[in-house]
């Protein structure tokens, strides 16, 4: 199991040092019901909740292409400026954001 | 006409829209500082228009520190700090009379890319923040990124963590911060500074290398004298910062002179000038003497201190440390008018407003509306145990009211011999609605400084808040030098994971320890342990990583200038890190008040009165009791918090015992316990899409309780003597570090003498209540709601969020709501 959680941590950090100012893909991560932010960044990592790889969460990103992705469930968002937090899914309630 | 120029003082104080009053009654010279400054504190959690992120400190920074690259660490950090000092564009603002800003223009906020790779990355992915033209800012920041995110402080830490507790801790799910010590909460020690200068305390740090080398050179050392040769190393770096802090200071002092001596007509502003060159060219190389020079010396201390690393809180005493200062120069030798005091205050407070850095996303969403949690201490007593209120206090009460800044804020050190003028100062900043002072309870905090962490009286009496709520002594073996924030749990997952056995229903995975199947549980017995169980797992957790972020931060990115303005660490040759002083950790509990109100609510509705089952009150919860409506209600109504209700209230008292008992289990590196701190900040709102639904009847999505120890919104129902009473159970010496309590009061109700008198009252009966904290919010909800239909004509209402006062504009409205949402309190009821 420590062997799972320290390719989940590598995973993310090679990820999180990895990522840049990329595009948002059309079908994202970011955008799906399923992925949850890891709100000690806002540099968009994330996990997702219904995929696993060996044991534990698939780490994902905001921007992780989610185009092949069957599970891939689009939530509903607001259009917003840059105050507003508006990725993560978790965050719709206290963006007065309505659920489905 | 102006809307401001129409209105006379009385009918902007019957308004209560104290913000016009303010224009009106500020100097000019206030009003053109007030406002010309740059918001820096996050609107919401993005930065508001046009600031833009600051290159030239990340990039002088690295090209020294890259040049330095064969100098032992400390010194490369001491070198790339000199440069920075040395070259950062610097201005004199029209007007201004305190110089030092954080940024190489005024609407700059800083970028330290050395602390965390997250950080950076943020930064390069943020939309708003990034300077034209902005392809080739991102160029740089893409550079400096790649170079600095493998050997910032967090991947150094992260490496070295077990990688579950890090993917556990990165989530947020759980505690709030990281265990980097770059980002900290650093209490002063002016006493230090003010006696030597930067000049003496060179002197003595010379004394030491001289000493250093007598024993390593000129004999053969004996086998502990080695260490010396680290200790050098800490020296020389501590030199070198202290050398370039007194030449930027000078840089100032020589823009100054330069226009004043070739472009200042107005013959007035020449002589301030030249003023203030005289002043930049003596602190902090000389001890202060005159107010202008203490006010001076110690903003340039405290930008000297952020150019190095991120200071999340900005402890200060400033009538304490300034009042000799006011007292000579205004009451003896008449040097200053009460007016140009009160200018110099008022600016001193605005000085500290404009200061900002980038900041990751979870910091500005928590932290919405300001930069830091910088609450400055004022009253209290002396020493010897005598009330320490003094003309200074009064003057930065007043200059408060004038410049209405969220940031710095204050809280008041009460005690039963203040003196009425200075109380009365206090009320009226509170009546005026700014949320602060927050109230302090001075003998309690002072025997609790000396409870948990051995402070003897005479320094305990000097505490300072370390953060929003912490009491420090500002002392040589009393302060600490940085107290990293990731220390802080979100409590109310420990009562998620008793009733889930450990699984996190909001991130999908397997958290805490497993404690069983709550659906199973046949006693209030058995739910109750496997909570008790969750806690202390998540104490250990935090206490773990942050014990060993503070033993290996030294190690990891040293801090020399830091170092270099403490006594202890002068004497001892030690960086900032090096745990020896006294001790003042905590474990700050966010969302805390939850816990006791679900275990009530399941006490009785299902051991006692057997109405529901735990397997139906499972089910409920899993589905976020949608479709239990009912059911919901029933557990909403159970007996809650702060209604003087001893079912409920007991219940709650036994938890702050057992963690508290258990706080003593866990030593820090100084060899402390671990107080729980029960608050807040802004993190009521934005925990409440991370804590899945409770047995209090809240949602997932619900706004959890706003306080430390307040009651839940609109479930104080006996009015404010019942709150008291129920806040006064808890032993507030023993059981918490300290506690925060919101109240809202009526702003009619306390209106003139009268309403001082309903105050005072009040604020007697909860000292004798021997309760730590109380802060009040004094707008009523039609402003409120106004202010939110139209934010652009109540550009300075202030209200208090939980430890820290934000504009309320600058909140979103989720956080808005949850203001209006409080009780205002009828007192006498
Ligand atoms: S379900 Fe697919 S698209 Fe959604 S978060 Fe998981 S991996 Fe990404």
């Amino acid at each position: 199991m420590s062997e799972d959680w320290a390719k989940m941590r590598d995973q993310w950090l090679k990820g999180s040092i990895d990522k840049g100012h990329r595009e948002m893909p059309e079908k994202a991560c970011g955008k799906c019901e399923n992925f949850r932010q890891h709100s000690a960044s806002a540099a968009g990592d994330g996990h997702c909740t219904v995929i696993f790889e060996a044991g534990v969460n698939k780490v994902v990103f905001d921007n992780t292409d989610a185009a092949s992705c069957d599970k891939y469930k689009e939530i509903d968002r607001i259009r917003t400026d840059t105050s507003e937090f508006m990725w993560d899914p978790t965050f719709r309630p206290q963006r007065q954001i309505g659920e489905k | 006409m102006s809307a401001v120029e129409m209105k006379s003082i009385e009918e902007i104080e019957k308004s209560g829209q104290w913000w016009w009053w303010a224009e009106k009654k500020r100097s000019p010279r206030l009003d053109y500082l007030r406002k010309a400054v740059w918001k820096k504190g996050a609107k919401g959690s993005g930065y508001h228009p046009g600031v833009k992120v600051d290159l030239e400190r990340p990039l002088l920074y690295t090209q020294a520190f890259k040049e330095a690259e064969h100098d032992p660490l400390i010194i490369r950090h001491a070198k790339a700090l000199a440069h920075v000092w040395d070259n950062i564009t610097i201005f004199i603002q029209d007007h201004a009379q305190i110089m030092g800003y954080l940024g190489s223009r005024p609407h700059t906020i800083l970028w330290h890319p050395e602390i965390l790779f997250l950080l950076n990355e943020d930064l390069y992915n943020d939309r708003t923040v990034i300077p034209e033209p902005e392809e080739e800012s991102l160029k740089i920041i893409r550079e400096l990124c790649d170079y600095w995110n493998p050997q910032t402080a967090g991947a150094k830490m992260f490496a070295l963590m077990p990688p579950e507790e890090m993917v556990k801790l990165i989530t947020g799910a759980i505690g709030w911060g990281l265990p980097i010590h770059r980002i900290g909460y650093c209490t002063k020690q002016w006493d230090y500074m003010f006696r030597l200068g930067f000049e003496g305390i060179i002197a003595e740090i010379d004394a030491k290398i001289a000493d250093a080398e007598e024993r390593l050179y000129k004999r053969v050392p004996e086998p502990e004298e080695y260490v010396y040769y680290d200790k050098l190393d800490i020296w020389k770096a501590m030199k070198i910062t202290l050398e370039a802090a007194i030449r930027w200071a000078r840089r100032y002092s020589r823009l100054a002179k330069i226009i004043a001596e070739n472009f200042e007509t107005d013959p007035q502003r020449k002589k301030e000038l030249e003023r203030i060159a005289e002043t930049c060219w003596k602190v902090p190389a000389q001890p202060p003497e005159h107010l202008w020079e203490s006010l001076q010396f110690d903003h340039f201390v405290q930008i000297l201190t952020r150019y190095e690393a991120c200071d999340g809180a900005w402890p200060a005493r400033p009538d304490y440390w300034h009042g000799p200062f006011y007292d000579k120069d205004v009451n003896q030798e008449k040097n200053l008018t009460h007016e140009e005091a009160l200018d110099l205050t008022g600016e001193f407070l605005i000085r500290c407003y404009e200061v900002g850095w980038f900041w990751l996303m979870l910091a500005r969403d928590t932290l919405q509306g300001i930069t830091g949690t910088w609450v400055w201490t004022l009253g209290g007593v002396n020493e010897d145990g005598t009330d320490a209120c003094n003309d200074m206090t009064d003057c930065l009460l007043e200059a408060a009211r004038l410049v209405r800044v969220a940031n710095p804020t204050f809280a008041f050190r009460y005690h039963p011999q203040v003196r009425m003028k200075t109380l009365r100062n206090v009320f009226e900043c509170i009546r005026q609605g700014l949320g602060y002072p927050s109230m302090r309870n001075d003998p309690i905090l002072i025997a609790n400084a000396m409870h948990w962490h051995r402070h003897p009286l005479k320094e305990a009496r000097r505490w300072v808040h370390q953060a929003c709520m912490s009491p420090c002594p500002d002392t040589k073996w009393g302060a600490q030098p940085f107290r990293m924030a990731n220390a802080t749990i979100i409590a109310a997952k420990a009562m998620e994971y008793a009733l889930f056995d450990g699984f996190d229903q909001v991130l999908q995975m397997q958290f805490g320890p497993h404690t069983g199947d709550a659906s199973q549980f046949q006693t209030f017995e058995e739910l109750y342990q496997a909570w008790y169980t969750q806690i202390r797992w998540l104490m250990d957790l935090l206490a773990r990583s942050t014990g060993a972020g503070r033993y290996l931060a030294g190690k990891f990115q040293p801090r020399p200038f830091l170092s270099a303005i403490y006594e202890r660490c002068v004497d001892l040759g030690v960086d900032s890190a090096h745990p020896s002083e006294r001790g003042n950790s905590w474990i700050t509990f966010f969302a805390w008040m939850e816990t006791g109100d679900s275990l009530a609510a399941v006490k009785k509705l299902v051991f006692d009165e057997k109405k529901y089952t735990m397997a139906q009150l499972i089910e409920a919860l899993k589905a976020n009791w949608e479709g239990y409506e009912e059911m919901r209600m029933d557990f909403v109504r159970a007996p809650k918090w702060g209604n003087d209700d001893d079912y409920v209230d007991q219940i709650h008292v036994r938890c702050h015992n057992d963690v508290a008992a258990h706080s003593w289990e866990i030593k820090d590196p100084t060899g402390n316990p671990w107080p729980p701190l029960p608050e807040n900040i802004a993190a009521y709102v934005t925990n409440a899409t991370k804590v899945w639904a409770l047995p209090n009847g809240r949602r997932l999505g619900d706004t959890l309780y706003d306080g430390g120890c307040s009651p839940g919104a609109g479930m104080d129902k006996k009015g404010p003597t019942a709150v008291l009473r129920s806040v006064s159970k808890i032993d507030h010496v023993g059981a918490v570090r300290a506690t925060l309590l919101n109240q809202r009061l009526s702003p009619t109700q306390l209106a003139g003498e009268k309403g001082f008198q309903i105050w005072h009252s009040y604020i007697k009966a909860w000292a004798e209540l021997g309760i730590d904290h109380v802060q009040f919010n004094m707008v009523d909800n039609d402003t409120l709601i106004a202010a939110q239909k139209e934010p652009e004509k109540y550009p300075e209402l202030i209200v208090r969020i939980a430890g820290y006062s934000a504009h309320f504009i600058d909140l979103n409205k989720k956080t808005q709501d949850t203001i209006i949402a409080r009780n205002i309190q009828e007192l006498g009821s």
